[in-house]
């Protein structure tokens, strides 16, 4: 699997979605899994999978899907 | 009580941060008594909590003129707001603009918000040290209410800001819902001690929040397990950190090792950390960790406030067993109608907390289980009877479980996706916290009643 589709497979798994609610418009508290307790599970599934410890002002800021992809870049996973 | 006025002197002061307005305790008196001069003394009132000015001013106003406010969550659906609205009969909701709400006519405003007003006078009298009432378990917009005194809310108040030493230089800010009896409690112990409450309805995890700690220098934080859980990823910057002087946390069980961190963190910084256990039947709180002490007693909930006594209904009082309050902050009772608010003291300034624990010998005491059907999910009190009466009409045979956040359905037949929406409809609590499982069996004990100790052990 490559690291994009396990960062997929992690929102699909937070968040109890089917993956064709996954898509690029999704952002923190447009679906209501996403609300602060489940961004902090997100958080927390992401580091587990990249074995990657996100600052704090890198988890305020990740706040659409999208977003996320670059925040994976720049802590090094490859996209 | 903290609610009436004090010298001019010291109610010339600031009391509210709103942005970058500020008011005094004499404007906010004023602003309050406005929002309620047209109701009737002895009236109760249902206020859509927000943390915002219109709420706080709504809330104060009642308190002032003796009239009976019962907040409830601003999510819930008009359906559940009607609901409790009626079951009280209560003569007057001030929510939102758009609130359909069956019973009730929309009758003008007050400050930001709309006054929706009964058609049916009900006519029974409440009682009349009745104070407030705030639901059980509020997140599942269940009617059912504690039924809190004046002195009750005065007394537990007064002892909450001696513990924490409050004076007038605190400044707290909204981080808890106010129809939380733990997010109430932060902005009564702030009117108490005459000192400063910044309102923000941001989340910490929002950066608006903390930059709004930093802006009016925040002295104190409170919060709830979950939030701690969020914070201690944060690095809090030195203006903010110079600023505090208190941190606490109430709501539920944080992990052992979390409050360590927290309590060696704060220490460092010369902050104290209190660990805080209450109930909003206690107005709300039973015990707190002194924070000199907070080193020593990690994963205990404290001794009892100033004013009560805490014990375990075991032969000695203190081994393991249900753990036992008594003080003058006791609630009256509970209630579910509008007959039940014409009732006085049910409880004899005794409860009985549902909490399983047992106390050492210097007098803190441990919880290691729950006897009631409630858990802590979040943060919010969820009743898992409530859950289960939601579930049934649909899925039939079906139970509810639950431990610290987590409520966790078991069905025999249907959709499990299906149920979940069906419960998320009616609850506000993070859809994170549930889960709904299908199941060959539902497990029954000897006397045909669901076997949850059982369940729990398989399951949870």
């Amino acid at each position: 699997m490559s690291n994009k589709q396990k960062y997929d497979e992690i929102f699909i798994e937070v968040f109890e979605i089917s993956s064709d609610q996954l898509n690029e418009s999704l952002e923190y508290q447009s679906i209501e899994p996403w609300d602060s307790v489940g961004h902090m599970a997100l958080m927390a599934a992401l580091e587990d999978e990249f074995d990657i410890m996100l600052e704090m002002d890198d988890i305020i800021d990740f706040g659409t899907y999208l977003t996320g992809i670059e925040t994976m870049k720049k802590y090094g996973v490859d996209m | 009580m903290f609610w009436c006025s004090r010298t001019p002197g010291i109610d010339h002061r600031t009391f509210i941060i709103d942005g970058d307005q500020s008011y005094s305790f004499n404007e906010i008196f004023k602003l309050s008594e406005e929002v309620v001069s047209d109701i009737p003394k002895r009236s109760v009132i249902v206020i859509e909590s927000h943390r915002d000015l219109d709420t706080v001013c709504t809330y104060i106003g009642a308190l002032r003129n003796g009239v009976v406010p019962l907040l409830v969550d601003a999510n819930l659906k008009d359906e559940a707001v009607a609901r409790i609205a009626n079951s009280y009969q209560a003569e007057f909701v001030f929510g939102s603009g758009n609130r359909d709400l069956a019973g009730y006519e929309s009758s003008g405003s007050a400050r930001g918000k709309s006054v929706y007003s009964r058609n049916d006078k009900p006519g029974i009298n409440v009682y009349e040290e009745l104070c407030l009432l705030l639901p059980t378990s509020g997140s599942t917009g269940e009617a059912k209410c504690v039924r809190t005194s004046y002195d009750n809310l005065s007394q537990a108040t007064q002892s909450i800001i001696r513990y924490l030493e409050m004076d007038e230089s605190r400044v707290s800010i909204s981080s808890l819902p106010l129809h939380y009896t733990y997010g109430l409690s932060v902005l009564n112990c702030a009117l108490e001690s005459r000192s400063r409450f910044v309102l923000s309805d941001k989340s910490w995890l929002e950066r608006e929040f903390w930059s709004t700690v930093e802006k009016h220098a925040v002295t104190d934080l409170s919060g709830v397990p979950f939030m701690f859980q969020t914070l201690r990823r944060m690095r809090l910057s030195e203006n903010i950190l110079k600023n505090l002087k208190c941190v606490n946390q109430a709501g539920g069980r944080l992990e052992p090792v979390l409050t360590e961190y927290f309590v060696n963190y704060f220490l460092a910084q010369d902050i104290s950390y209190f660990t805080m256990y209450g109930a909003t039947e206690a107005s709300p709180r039973i015990s707190y960790v002194p924070y000199h002490n907070s080193k020593e007693k990690v994963g205990t909930v404290g001794i009892p406030i100033d004013i009560g006594r805490l014990s375990t209904d075991a032969a000695d009082g203190v081994s393991e067993g249900e753990l036992i309050y008594e003080g003058p902050n006791v609630c009256l009772g509970y209630g579910y109608n509008r007959e039940d608010l014409t009732l006085g003291d049910e409880n004899n300034q005794l409860l009985r907390t549902g909490d399983i624990g047992f106390i050492d010998e210097d007098g803190y005491a441990t919880i290691v289980g729950r006897k009631k059907r409630f858990v802590k999910v979040f943060g919010n009190s969820v009743n898992l009877d409530t859950i289960e009466s939601m579930v049934r009409p649909v899925a039939g045979n079906s139970v509810a479980l639950g431990a610290d956040d987590k409520v966790l359905v078991l069905i025999t037949e249907g959709d499990t996706q299906q149920i979940k929406n069906i419960i998320l409809e009616n609850v506000t609590f993070p859809s994170r916290g549930l889960k709904v499982n299908k199941v060959s069996e539902i497990y029954m004990n000897a006397s045909g009643k669901p076997d949850y100790p059982r369940m729990n052990a398989e399951f949870l």
